[in-house]
């Protein structure tokens, strides 16, 4: 995985570089839009780290250059602005998502890794948690490799919140993706799939906490 | 307002009013002076009557003279409408010849006239005569015959008074009524200034939009435009100062987050456990530094003069209440806090900027998280009362002593002895943003006298 950093910064920069070549990333570092722009014509990059307020030329600029090559390569936006206004433009512009200064570095590694995995498959993906894989496309759920029998209101439960691990989802995001399921489901229906989720999840380790008046959360792993 | 107030409205009936009343006083005495010249040609009249009736009838005998009338009719002559006149008849040598002898003689200039009214004292009371010189004999040569009749003045005056009394009254009921008309009118003219005063109360305190000079009266549209001017002044220098700190926080921001990216960094690379935890504590006052930079931002955006202030819609606040819970959710867990949320409103809906009211309630929670402590709930409560939309955080922490509520919301206030971690400002922000949308806040004990329960009530919609 080949990441670039463009961040005229340069303690912030290194910081970053570090932690992500931590992470088994090959990560290049631009300090400037136009030496960025120059990387990004040359080089295929699996997704780019993306500061707006570079000298000369603007991360909207960049992006901009980059998009009308055509290039797909996903776009993480850092900005120290946080107007709605720019949040828009730039995703307007073609970034795929958008961070505000300053960040926790475990949000930034895992917005990255969700856009690699975005931009490397075309929708069925697999989710990992821990000791815990869902296979989205072949809808198979295992602990550590072996199979855990879930229904398929459990599954469509599951993946939503792995999905959004660490945060809360709220009983009509659920209720949602269960109607999607061609099911019309009650209050009373998703909270005994919680339940009996939470039980056959017990053992990988994996906690799905109940949020008083707003929800579920999936906590998130203690090694994650 | 005290009594001591000089309001325009007195003063301009004071200058109104002294010389009405001047102007009454010296009508009042023309009209004495008037009254009492009308009352003496009158009862002159009766004087010189009687006394050519008494000089028709002086009668020459050898060299004496008399008054040739029987007593009865001199009786009948000099009687009054306030007892009798008096009377005296003078021979031409000056030699008495019949009435009062020591009736005053009429003054020395008026011997060359006929008939002389004047006034003089008898008796030691004022009186009014006539001295009148009839010829002895006409054309005799002999000289002539000076009668005087008199009268006290005692009825003259009371009519003269009496009329001066009934044109008095109606002139000052004529004042009262122009004062009462003048005070009322003083009113309605200044009621556009109320007016006006009305809509300047009632602006919020980040509202500096000039005032409606239209609506006020020529005279007073200098002042309001010279007030506009001082708002627009007042209004350009806090926008400055507000995009100063706005500025300044924007460009904090980056250094900061390369002060936490390099703590987090280095916390996951050493493996000193007492460097660890130096660096734990670095990171966490990098995380105080960025909390305490958004909180500027947002001080800043709050504040009048910021454009932010006037980006109001109307927003639903449970749902922006819970949307804002599910979001500080994960950093509540972090600290190990129940988070929860409680929606008991009917659907309220509040005109405001959704941007500020998500960082009230932010700041309420980031509070309520701080201070309550491992194991502790907190509750994000959305009520409706009497029609007002009410938005509370409760949590069951150690609460705030009595004495302290009103002071945390002062900025960079800390209870003494309270957790070290806040900064001070979040609740300052709170009550800003809270005063900026018309709505209250207040620190309370929790249920149970227990912790804190933070309440926001917002003004009923129009």
């Amino acid at each position: 995985m080949r990441l670039l950093i463009v961040e005229d910064h340069p303690i912030l920069a290194d910081g970053l570089i570090t932690a992500l070549k931590g992470s088994d990333y090959a990560v290049d570092h631009a300090d400037s839009g136009e030496q960025a722009d120059h990387m990004l014509a040359a080089q295929h990059y699996d997704a780019v780290i993306l500061d707006i307020g570079l000298p000369r030329l603007d991360g909207y600029e960049v992006l901009r250059r980059m998009r009308r090559r055509g290039s797909k390569t996903p776009v993480l936006m850092l900005t120290a602005r946080d107007a709605l206004e720019d949040r828009v433009k730039g995703l307007d512009l073609g970034a795929d998502d958008y961070l505000t200064k300053p960040y926790d570095l475990p949000e930034l590694e895992a917005r990255v890794r969700a856009l690699i995995r975005r931009g490397q498959s075309g929708g069925g993906a697999e989710l990992v948690h821990g000791q815990l894989a869902l296979d989205t496309a072949g809808r198979r759920a295992t602990i550590r490799g072996a199979p855990l029998e879930l229904s398929a209101r459990e599954l469509g439960v599951l993946e939503v919140l792995m999905l959004r691990v660490g945060r809360v989802v709220n009983k009509e995001q659920l209720a949602e993706q269960l109607y999607g399921w061609g099911e019309e489901v009650g209050a009373n229906a998703i909270e005994v799939c919680v339940h009996r989720l939470r039980k056959k999840l017990e053992p990988a380790g994996v906690n799905v906490r109940t949020i008083r008046g707003l929800g579920y959360l999936l906590e998130k792993a203690a090694h994650d | 307002m005290s009594s001591r107030t000089r309001t325009l409205r007195r003063r301009l009936l004071l200058w109104v009013s002294t010389p009405l009343i001047a102007l009454w006083i010296i009508s009042t005495l023309i009209d004495h002076d008037v009254a009492k010249g009308f009352v003496n040609l009158n009862y002159d009249r009766a004087l010189l009557d009687t006394a050519l009736d008494l000089g028709r009838n002086v009668r020459e005998s050898g060299n004496q003279l008399y008054l040739d009338l029987p007593q009865p009719v001199i009786e009948m002559l000099i009687s009054g409408e306030q007892g009798r006149f008096y009377y005296r008849a003078d021979g031409p040598d000056g030699g008495y010849v019949t009435g009062d002898p020591d009736l005053p003689d009429p003054p020395v200039e008026s011997l060359e006239d006929r008939v002389t009214y004047y006034n003089a004292f008898y008796r030691d009371e004022p009186i009014r005569a006539v001295a009148l010189r009839v010829p002895v004999r006409p054309g005799s040569g002999k000289g002539a015959i000076l009668i005087q009749v008199a009268e006290r003045t005692t009825l003259r005056d009371d009519f003269a008074r009496q009329i001066m009394i009934r044109m008095m009254i109606p002139q000052g009921i004529i004042v009262l009524l122009s004062t009462l008309t003048i005070w009322f009118g003083i009113g309605l003219g200044l009621r556009a200034l109320t007016a006006m005063r009305r809509e300047i109360e009632n602006r919020s305190h980040v509202d500096l939009s000039p005032i409606d000079e239209s609506a006020a009266p020529a005279e007073v549209q200098p002042l309001v435009r010279a007030m506009n001017d001082l708002l627009e002044r007042l209004s350009a220098a806090l926008a400055a100062q507000q995009r100063f700190i706005a500025d300044a926080a924007h460009q904090l921001r980056t250094p900061v987050a390369a002060l936490k990216t390099q703590a987090e960094v280095a916390m996951r690379q050493a493996h000193d456990g007492e460097l660890s935890a130096t660096l734990q504590q670095l990171h966490t006052a990098a995380d105080h530094a960025a909390r305490l930079v958004q909180q500027l931002l947002t001080m800043a955006r709050a504040e009048p003069g910021s454009h932010r202030s006037v980006m109001r819609q109307p927003v639903e606040i449970p749902a922006l209440a819970r949307e804002t819970t599910e979001e500080w959710v994960p950093r509540a867990l972090a600290r190990n806090i129940d988070l929860g949320f409680d929606d008991r409103s009917s659907t309220s809906t509040v005109s405001a900027d959704p941007f500020l009211i998500r960082e009230l309630l932010g700041n309420l929670v980031d509070n309520a998280i701080q201070y309550t402590p491992a194991g502790g709930h907190v509750t994000v409560r959305v009520r409706t009362e009497n029609g007002r939309t009410v938005l509370e955080v409760e949590d069951d922490g150690p609460g705030i002593p009595q004495g302290e509520r009103d002071k945390v919301f002062e900025r960079f206030y800390r209870i003494p002895g309270g957790s070290p971690e806040g900064c001070g400002l979040g609740l300052a922000i709170v009550r800003e943003i809270a005063q900026g949308h018309g709505a209250t806040v207040v620190a309370n004990a929790g249920a149970g006298d227990q912790g804190t329960r933070m309440t926001v009530t917002f003004s009923p919609p129009d």
